[in-house]
């Protein structure tokens, strides 16, 4: 049947020339992160090295002044999965079900109190600063 | 069974939750029991239960799986950067209440979690709850706290938070779309940014820069606060 195998079926496949872009994007993210990493036992830290790879790539992109086209491909499919690699931890719960049954009242009350007082500040501050006259 | 095949496997089991989940989202639209890592994560446990296998077995199986969370963190600077120009005129408002409300968020759980009486391993997992998920759980990690309590954490601000910003900003009288979408992001990263979209679609970026700068400002605090108390 023609048309069958037209390229827009197959949308969700990189073009050929755009293999070179993308693994060099998954270099550059996996690159950020062993350098994040590195920065962070250097510095005896205890932040996620990750975190610190993601603050060298953004003053990276600043440096550059646009986002290559292959990194810009690989970083939205890895954003756009984001809770995949994290839902075999999450199940470590299982490990904590009397922890959380003897705690769970006081962890809602925590969350409620907490995001209430961290709205509070967050909308309090940026009307205060927002409004001086532009 | 053999640690390949058992990886196989998991990882496999890990992916169909989550394709399944998202299948669940789409069908019955955004609730918290929808979200793909709560609905996700309750069908891979529900297959741990029905296959009887250990969790740590299923842990060390998926390392690699786990391990694409590093990278993904990193990958947040891509829309970082995106963003700039949509903020940049504000940033010092933005920059000031992304810092206060990083404080206000780390004080409040930790005198509420004294309060309560929570164990301070508990306690330690739920300072980053206003953070994205991965860096609460990696942050959690990093100090002492359990990275899948710190998820429950983020999970539930995110719920209450997303559902607590609107009244508590009306209240205040500063309803007006920017710092609702800030807020939204702020307290309720993810899950505030979801409710945003919704809300207050024109100012969508100050919800998801606010979520970006809120990760990062928790994750660089919290080692810093953990070592003072």
């Amino acid at each position: 049947m023609p048309g069958m195998l037209d390229r827009h079926h197959f949308h969700f496949l990189p073009r050929v020339a755009q293999v070179p872009g993308i693994v060099l994007g998954a270099l550059a993210l996996v690159a950020c992160q062993l350098a994040g990493e590195a920065a962070a036992h250097a510095l005896a830290w205890p932040v996620p090295g990750a975190v610190l790879g993601m603050l060298m790539l953004w003053g990276l992109l600043c440096l550059l002044g646009r986002v290559p086209s292959g990194l810009g491909l690989v970083a939205g499919g890895l954003l756009s999965h984001l809770m995949l690699p994290l839902i075999p931890l999450v199940a470590g719960i299982s490990e904590y079900g009397a922890l959380l049954r003897q705690h769970g009242l006081a962890l809602l009350l925590l969350c409620a109190g907490g995001a209430v007082a961290t709205a509070v500040c967050a909308a309090v501050v940026f009307s205060a600063l927002g409004r001086t006259p532009r | 069974m053999n640690g390949l095949m058992a990886a196989a496997l998991w990882c496999s089991a890990t992916v169909l939750a989550y394709l399944m989940a998202r299948l669940l989202q789409r069908h019955l639209g955004m609730r918290w029991f929808t979200l793909p890592v709560v609905s996700g994560t309750a069908l891979l446990l529900l297959a741990l239960a029905a296959s009887g296998t250990p969790y740590r077995e299923v842990a060390n199986a998926t390392v690699w799986l786990q391990r694409l969370a590093g990278p993904a963190v990193v990958a947040l600077a891509v829309p970082l950067y995106q963003q700039m120009p949509q903020w940049r005129r504000r940033a010092v408002p933005v920059l000031a209440a992304v810092l206060t409300s990083c404080a206000a968020a780390l004080a409040s759980g930790w005198l509420i979690g004294r309060l309560l009486d929570l164990p301070q391993a508990l306690l330690l997992s739920m300072l980053p709850r206003s953070a994205t998920m991965p860096m609460a759980m990696a942050a959690a990690g990093q100090v002492g706290g359990v990275p899948a309590l710190a998820a429950i954490g983020v999970v539930i601000t995110g719920v209450l938070g997303s559902a607590l910003v609107p009244p508590v900003l009306r209240c205040l009288r500063c309803a007006s779309p920017e710092p609702m979408a800030l807020t939204l992001g702020l307290v309720a990263h993810a899950i505030g940014t979801a409710k945003a979209q919704q809300q207050v679609p024109q100012a969508l970026a100050f919800a998801a820069l606010a979520m970006g700068l809120m990760g990062v400002a928790t994750v660089l605090a919290l080692p810093v606060l953990v070592h003072w108390l």
